[in-house]
């Protein structure tokens, strides 16, 4: 389990100190998906290194499976058991080849080469490029380079994997795969999935949702609750997702029954049937 | 008519290994005035076909013209301005004027008429001139930035404007504001805007036409209101009330293939269903 | 694709084209060169690669190198083969020239040879352990591998920003043809100072890739290409050494 105890962290800049998160607690369990959802500048990067160990909190504290991130050591392993896949592909890359890329992780964890190879053959398989291995990254749309990206952190074997925006530059085919990868890595890894994102609708998936505003979590709900209630989404400046919008206003209009929260196209199509 | 594209095509790299047909065939006009959003699945060619609109690569065949004439065959048609990709990454001087005034000096352009069109450009983005102008670049955030970046293509006064992408990387207000500061440009100077994206659904309402790229060619066109059907559409780059109205549809024709917002499309469902029920009861 | 060529040892490769080069060109007599050439011809022809492909890659590099043989063409003073409109062309420039030409060729050629044949990883692989000897003296072969790793990787991504800069500037006016020297001096300032923070930005980016994926400098890497040199590899090494030794003589 990751826990976040009363954490604050602020950079520090010129000699201006910018408190870019406050007091500010979270879990997120193994098997679990949580969507964090809030706007630019609000502290959702800063959460997402803080919880890799890459930043460390200037108050509170970082456990991760009982490890502390401020302890030299144990902030090591914390490293290797949380996966982090940032927003631009192109920025993550280190080797011109796909293959060698996903290797690069395994790699510095000082693994066998026999278990490299393997783990290598696994990640691309986990994230359906395998037939991929031998490319150059630059060969490849935007999509399959983030889903290689992926692979290479998968290949670390993390028990946490947290996605920063990394959906964001994809077009809706790109997002949706990537989205089918995180549910099968939730469901047959039990990884817990920490997905950061602007896109209300890939809330859809989560377990919860939580809103970050001003460096603190406002708002922490399972997305059902969330859903139903359209006018807490908007006091942080965020809309419905466009489904549940169009579900609302059919609601309205006497359409469809208050109850309903679809999670396909489909199914609004055979309620107004 | 101010630009029309006649059957233009485009291959990147030809006659090696890594040739990629991107345009194929393509033929497009475009009304002055007009909102135009032109959307695809990646690698439908749309970031390419922006290009050739503002002539930065020429077609391997057929031609761009504006206003009747064929585009420059160097540089840029001084009516065209194109805003790239995350154009916040290219960004040349220091503070929020000098770059905004970056263009403009480049074509003479000095002293009073300088300040004032380069006030106006921030103005039209949103940002206080008095307020903005002598802030560093750097110490901005994202979505002022990027809103900079426009303000300085701005200032040189297009009459089109080309944007990649414009909205990504942006959050819900950032999104809101960009939108609304683009709708008010183009009322306020008739300015033509073309943009390449796949963020639908919240260009969708300030649109009037949706040009649907796949593999390289036009696959489908949309206006954002259209009663009768809209063929060959693919869906996934369509905004979920036209997805809906596509598939109501088939059980209503009557219906219209898009309306402008979702609140329209439901209050038009709503009105054919009352219809319906009377009738079938 | 995996002809004899590519399934050497990056290491063996590596001491070939080296020691080839050096052979090439060290030669004084036509003999030595033309064993140098020979082996040459041979490691492409086992390359399995069309001559067209070598050609496509190295076109503009060759045309330098034919430049400068001209240039030695005519400067070299000699026996006068030909006069006209007062340059002479003598016999020891044509050879001087045509030996220039032939030496940088089969340097090029040899180049292109190497990295057609052998995968980027495989490369730095292949080098880390040939240059491995040298850690007794503290020298950081590791980090020095990695440096070039990362500067393949770097130098089309830098070529990518350098043609976007290039494009964002046209599209706000600026013509490196007109223009004042100082509004030129201005278009050169607004083109390497985006380039060099973008730089700095990828750099940045490309650090924090690799921190994320658990490099640290001085930490111990698994190689990914190890496999013990094969009798081929020999060879191949065996016949560079004899090329090179034919040099001494």
């Amino acid at each position: 389990m990751i826990r976040l105890d009363q954490v604050s962290f602020s950079y520090t800049d010129e000699q201006v100190s910018r408190p870019a998160v406050q007091d500010l607690s979270f879990t997120l369990e193994a098997g679990q998906m949580v969507v964090l959802l809030g706007p630019n500048g609000s502290g959702k990067s800063t959460l997402a290194w803080l919880i890799k160990g890459r930043l460390l909190p200037g108050k509170g504290k970082v456990i991760v499976d009982g490890l502390n991130t401020l302890d030299k050591n144990q902030r090591r392993q914390v490293q290797n058991l949380v996966g982090l896949v940032g927003p631009v592909p192109d920025h993550q890359f280190i080797s011109n080849l796909v293959a060698d890329d996903v290797a690069f992780g395994p790699q510095n964890l000082g693994l066998e080469r026999a278990e490299i190879n393997r783990r290598v053959d696994a990640a691309l398989k986990m994230v359906s490029m395998e037939d991929y291995a031998q490319y150059p990254p630059y060969l490849l749309s935007g999509g399959q380079k983030q889903r290689v990206c992926l692979a290479g952190v998968l290949a670390m074997q993390p028990r946490y994997l947290i996605l920063d925006e990394a959906t964001s530059m994809l077009d809706p085919a790109g997002r949706q795969q990537v989205l089918e990868i995180l549910a099968k890595l939730r469901q047959e890894r039990k990884i817990g999935i920490l997905l950061i994102t602007q896109n209300l609708e890939e809330a859809l998936l989560a377990d919860r949702v939580a809103i970050m505003h001003q460096g603190r979590i406002a708002i922490d709900l399972p997305f059902r609750e969330l859903a139903a209630s359209p006018d807490l989404l908007k006091e942080y400046g965020m809309e419905e997702p466009p489904l549940l919008h169009m579900a609302s206003l059919l609601k309205k209009h006497g359409l469809l029954p208050n109850h309903c929260f679809p999670d396909s196209l489909d199914q609004v199509v055979k309620a107004l049937c | 008519m101010l630009m029309e594209l006649q059957s233009v095509s485009y291959t990147y790299q030809p006659g090696t290994v890594f040739a990629k047909s991107a345009l194929h065939d393509i033929s497009l006009q475009i009304q002055e005035n007009e909102f135009l959003v032109i959307t695809g699945q990646e690698g439908s060619g749309k970031s390419t076909l922006l290009l050739v609109m503002a002539g930065l690569i020429k077609p391997d065949q057929g031609q761009v013209l504006y206003r009747g004439q064929p585009l420059p065959g160097k540089g840029i048609h001084p009516h065209l301005g194109l805003v790239f990709q995350h154009p916040e990454q290219q960004m040349f001087e220091l503070t929020v004027g000098q770059e905004v005034a970056f263009g403009l000096e480049n074509r003479g352009v000095t002293g009073k008429q300088l300040h004032s069109a380069v006030a106006g450009a921030l103005a039209a983005m949103g940002l206080d001139p008095g307020r903005y102008q002598n802030r560093r670049i750097r110490e901005l955030s994202t979505g002022e930035k990027r809103r900079v970046a426009i303000a300085s293509i701005l200032a040189m006064q297009p009459r089109v404007l080309l944007m990649d992408e414009p909205l990504a990387g942006l959050d819900f207000s950032g999104c809101r504001q960009l939108l609304d500061n683009l709708q008010q440009l183009r009322r306020s100077q008739s300015t033509t805007i073309i943009m390449v994206t796949h963020h639908i659904e919240p260009v969708y309402p300030f649109c009037t036409r949706v040009v649907q790229l796949k593999e390289g060619k036009i696959n489908g066109i949309i206006r954002s209101e259209q009663s009768e059907p809209a063929e060959n559409l693919e869906e996934m780059t369509l905004p979920v009330h036209v997805q809906l109205l596509h598939h109501l549809q088939k059980i209503k024709p009557e219906l219209p293939a898009s309306t402008s917002t979702a609140e329209e499309a439901a209050a038009v469902i709503a009105e054919h269903w009352e219809i319906g029920e009377a009738g079938s009861h | 694709m995996e002809s004899a060529a590519h399934r050497w040892d990056a290491r063996s490769k590596i001491t070939a084209v080296v020691g080839l080069s050096i052979s090439i060109i060290a030669a004084s007599h036509w003999l030595q060169a033309a064993a140098a050439g020979l082996v040459i011809l041979i490691l492409l022809v086992l390359s399995c690669i069309s001559w067209r492909y070598y050609l496509s890659n190295l076109h503009l590099l060759l045309i330098l190198a034919a430049i400068t043989s001209l240039l030695q063409l005519l400067v070299v003073p000699g026996r006068v083969i030909y006069t006209l409109a007062g340059v002479t062309l003598t016999w020891e420039g044509l050879l001087a020239g045509s030996w220039l030409l032939f030496r940088i060729t089969g340097v090029l050629l040899l180049a292109a040879w190497l990295t057609f044949t052998t995968k980027p990883g495989e490369l730095t692989a292949g080098l880390e352990r040939l240059l491995a000897p040298l850690q007794f003296i503290r020298f950081p072969v590791q980090e020095l591998v990695m440096i070039m790793t990362l500067s393949l990787r770097f130098l089309p991504l830098l070529a990518e920003e350098a043609q976007q800069i290039q494009r964002a500037q046209l599209i706000r006016g600026v013509n490196w043809s007109k223009g004042s020297l100082k509004q030129k001096g201005r278009y050169v300032v607004a083109f390497i100072v985006p380039l060099l923070r973008l730089s700095l930005q990828r750099a940045e980016d490309l650090a924090e890739a690799m921190e994320n994926r658990g490099y640290q400098a001085g930490i111990t890497r698994t190689r990914l290409y190890a496999q013990p040199l094969s009798r081929s590899d020999w060879v191949l090494i065996a016949v560079t050494g004899i090329v090179l030794m034919a040099q001494l003589l």
